[in-house]
């Protein structure tokens, strides 16, 4: 490419990627947190409280990080009245040779998804790590391999982290790379912003397991004051990390919605966008209402933490109970946050792969905003057994129950779309139709717990654990490998080993549903949650949960084998291996840096398989057919 | 159509009987040690009852579909473009409604009648939870505390739970009992044990902590005796003595429902001085 010139000279003296980014971070952390900050620095002298220099370190760190990573430069330079070069425009949206693109500020989608296709795997592998170490500690009925502090340090990393990943694991990935494929887009509406979501979105999980170095934090995912407020300095980490994982989402969300409300080719009218892009716009229109909540109340603990404020202490008249509510305010929706996006994907899949329309479309995208909307109203079952006025909860129990309304009207569109069709057993439908028995565990285990008499038994056991990790690992976890099955040789032109592939899917499938049926056995049991130590009785059932935990937990090596196959040596295609009708699929492997050619003309729905006579989704190159057509009228 | 339909419809059918009498005969792990806990187990057969058509419902689609309608191997062709179906939506939306209303219908009944203390006046029991052992108040003997709970069987109880630091759980897996305790809250919980019981070796009949609350909070655990009448009023008779004469009766703070916890953080030094 001929922009490569100015590219080399300008990168001689000083790279702005990722690791000088947090080279400098730490470097300023450090210096405010040990040279100025702590043990008689001036900010010592001053009266602040190691927290609250601890939270400065982290924001000072945060600013450097984006700081050099180049997010202020543009914006400052416009504001004194200049403009970016054309080089400099090519350069930022990685027009140019090499991998150092994928490890700097760039402003393509389309590298953006891919930074956040490594970025999830790499938490997710973090993550699994410490369910494994959780999962060996549980072998036994007592503390054999971790102190408590350790043990509740390992849980913390690994619900935040998964929940931090989970959040952006298929919107991440699939939702910035193929949002604007599906509908016909160049870019994203606001690039620089779903930049500095990805960029946040790496930095919250760095930030969490610094948490390590300061006695890690001991409240598990959900944080509760007043424990929060006792807690070691690895509680700020917490709070910076989630923290940062929330401005993430929102400004994530901001940008798909913006680009999916104004970016659409022409003829993508409403009922031709897929189910992908429809969930992950509820998923974003949560993400983008419920994590303000999140930062409200994580800067209101920060304040607690570092200024006293009390507004949770209770002794200072403050409410422990207010917490849990708008912790839970934010909670709620976030579970949708995670689990809508796999819905789209699956169904998605389904219809590819069965030859067939969607079944029932407007009923399933009408449903997956019912449930955005539902989630709303809900919260409360969460803390049935907390002190609401007892006379709201049959509410709050009808309210969850009827959650169950649109998620089945989105199975029935998946069975009917499996009915009749000619299904083929690819790699992405083998995940997809995992699914199925995953999430309807999940679903029926989240009908037990909604009917208060039943939850009052199984809250905060480990059936809950079971529901959950149905719901988001059996439901998120299995949408998102189908799609980084289906989708991946759009990226690379090639294809996965089948073989692999399906070692993976029987090995992962086994071993999740052995795992948390199990669980949700000790949990019937009497088992809490969150404890290193369980009484001798339930000593058979985690010993069993164990060993199906290690067996999950080895399914990620033929996936990351297959990963660097599928990318390497995987047998070549062409830009459309699956035969399916969605837009993406219609240009070039890989994609062009615009996407398109030229901006296509939309005139059928992406799920007319089997319509005769058959029309393509699009036409790629209008002013062609522009061109003939007023040729043909001028004869 | 309609040769799927009914061959879907057997697989249904017969996976339903299956697993409905598997669950009627398995013993779901679901303790009835009190009245309540009774109307809770009901509740988890009942949830199984429903859960199960739908649970073997889309398994028998699955089960149908997946051999039926597979692709062979030379089949590159599309199928029938169906798109909608009203009929179908509506009886489906239907079913899962009236399902909806039915168990928010049952549940809201059942929870009306754990909820209340039945017949007389209940035997209050102040449950206070601290980082990491629960503590029990019997405001009828004075006030007197233990740290054991011991609860006379078939009797009307109140157990009055809060917390003096963080947020706790009270659960007692074998009377289906489970309150949170919150600072600056008093939850109630009641219940009525049907028979006699004490903590074993094996770690059942023991009283837990169900709500994340630092360090020692898998250890949280306490032990419990489920007595006769006669055996509770002789304890607690005893346990009254005994404190009055060593002094922990007058020193302890003045039982009152609410318990006011005390400062996170230590009080500056001029608030001593007043
Ligand atoms: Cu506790």
């Amino acid at each position: 490419m001929a922009v490569a010139a100015p590219v080399e000279r300008r990168s001689t003296l000083f790279t702005s990627n990722v690791f000088t980014a947090l080279l400098v971070a730490v470097l300023g952390f450090l210096f405010i947190e040990y040279v100025i900050g702590r043990g008689g620095g001036p900010l010592w002298a001053f009266g602040l409280s190691p927290n609250s220099t601890l939270l400065l370190a982290y924001i000072v760190g945060v600013l450097l990080y984006l700081a050099v990573l180049g997010f202020f430069t543009y914006p400052f330079k416009w504001i004194l009245g200049g403009d970016e070069t054309q080089e400099e425009r090519l350069y930022r949206y990685g027009a140019v040779p090499g991998i150092g693109k994928y490890f700097r500020l760039t402003l393509d989608h389309k590298i953006i998804g891919a930074q956040y296709l490594f970025t999830v795997l790499l938490f997710f592998c973090v993550g699994g790590f410490n369910a494994m170490l959780i999962r060996l500690e549980l072998t036994g009925s007592n503390a054999h391999y971790f102190s408590p502090q350790t043990y509740l340090t390992l849980v913390g990393e690994h619900s935040v982290m998964m929940l931090i990943m989970a959040s952006s694991i298929i919107i991440g990935p699939f939702g910035n790379y193929f949002v604007p494929l599906m509908i016909g887009a160049k870019r994203m509406a606001y690039p620089r912003i779903e930049a500095l979501s990805f960029w946040l979105f790496l930095l919250s999980g760095l930030v969490l397991l610094t948490a390590i170095f300061y006695d890690g934090f001991p409240t598990g995912w959900t944080g509760y004051a007043p424990l929060a407020d006792q807690a070691h300095l690895g509680m700020d980490a917490y709070l910076v990390a989630f923290g940062l994982a929330g401005t993430s989402m929102i400004v994530s969300g901001i940008n798909i919605v913006a680009t999916v409300l104004l970016m659409r080719a022409p003829g993508v009218i409403w009922t031709r966008i897929n189910a992908t892009t429809w969930a992950v716009v509820v998923a974003s229109i949560l993400a983008w209402l419920a994590a303000p909540i999140l930062i409200g109340v994580l800067t209101m603990v920060g304040f607690d933490r570092a200024f006293e404020t009390g507004l949770f202490v209770p002794a200072w008249g403050g409410s422990a109970f207010l917490y849990e509510n708008l912790f839970w305010t934010f909670g709620h929706p976030e579970v949708y946050i995670l689990a809508v996006p796999a819905f789209g994907v699956v169904l998605d899949i389904l219809s590819v792969f069965s030859r067939k329309p969607l079944f029932g479309y407007r009923a399933a995208v009408v449903s997956m905003f019912g449930i955005g909307l539902l989630s709303w109203f809900v919260w409360q079952h969460h803390l049935f057994v907390s002190g609401l006025t007892p006379g709201l909860r049959p509410f709050f129990m009808f309210s969850t129950e009827m959650i169950s309304f649109p998620t089945g009207i989105i199975f029935l569109s998946a069975l009917g779309t499996l009915f009749l069709g000619k299904v083929r057993f690819t790699l992405p439908m083998l995940f997809a139709l995992a699914f199925f028995p995953n999430f309807l565990l999940g679903g029926i285990s989240g009908v037990f717990l909604s009917d208060v008499p039943a939850d009052i038994q199984l809250h905060g056991s480990y059936f809950v654990q079971a529901h959950f990790h149905f719901v988001l690992m059996g439901g998120t976890l299995f949408a998102f490998f189908a799609g980084v099955y289906y989708w991946l040789p759009k990226w690379t032109g090639r294809q996965f080993n089948d073989l692999l592939g399906k070692i993976h899917f029987w090995t992962m499938f086994l071993g999740f549903n052995g795992t948390f049926i199990t669980l949700a056995v000790v949990g019937l049991l009497g088992m809490p949650r969150r404890v290193p130590y369980y009484p001798p009785y339930l000593h058979t059932t985690n010993f069993i949960a164990s060993v199906f935990a290690f067996i999950l937990g080895a399914s990620i090596f033929p996936f990351l084998a297959n990963l660097v196959y599928g990318i390497v040596w995987g047998k070549q295609v062409n830009e459309n291996p699956w035969q399916a009708r969605s837009l993406e699929w219609q240009t070039t492997t890989p994609p062009p840096i615009e996407n398109f050619d030229e901006i296509p003309q939309v005139v059928a729905g992406p799920y007319d398989y089997g319509v005769v006579p058959s029309r393509p989704m699009a036409i790629l190159r209008p002013s062609q057919v522009t061109a003939a057509g007023a040729t043909a009228g001028a004869e | 159509m309609r040769r799927h339909g009914l061959r879907i419809l057997a697989i249904w059918l017969v996976l339903t009987i299956i697993l409905e009498f598997l669950v009627a005969k398995l013993p779901v792990p679901s303790p009835t040690g009190s009245d309540e806990g009774l109307g809770e187990h009901q509740t988890v057969y009942m949830l199984f009852y429903v859960a199960i058509p739908f649970f073997t419902f889309i398994w028998a689609m699955l089960l149908y579909i997946l051999p039926t309608f597979r692709a062979r191997d030379a089949d590159s062709g599309d199928g029938p473009p169906v798109t909608d179906s009203t009929p179908l939506l509506l009886l489906w939306a239907g079913i899962s409604f009236v399902t909806v209303i039915f168990l928010a219908g049952w549940g809201t009944f059942t929870l009306h009648e754990i909820t209340q203390p039945d017949g007389g006046k209940p035997l209050h029991i102040q449950v206070i939870g601290q980082q990491w052992y629960w503590t029990y108040r019997y405001p009828t003997y004075g006030g007197a505390e233990s740290s054991v709970l011991v609860l006379p069987v078939h009797r009307s109880i109140e157990l009055d739970v809060t917390s003096i630091d963080v947020v706790h759980s009270l659960w007692i897996y074998s009377l289906d009992i489970k309150e949170d305790a919150v600072p600056g809250v008093v939850n109630h919980a009641f219940l009525n044990a049907t028979h006699t019981a004490r903590s074993n070796q094996y770690g059942q009949n023991w009283v837990a902590c169900n709500e994340l609350c630092g360090l020692y909070h898998g250890y949280m655990r306490s032990r419990m005796r489920i007595v006769s009448h006669a055996a509770f009023k002789r304890w607690a008779t005893a346990l009254y003595h005994r404190e009055k004469a060593n002094g922990l009766l007058k020193n302890l703070p003045k039982y009152h429902g609410e318990y006011f916890p005390p400062p996170v953080y230590p009080p500056a030094p001029q608030d001593q001085s007043t």
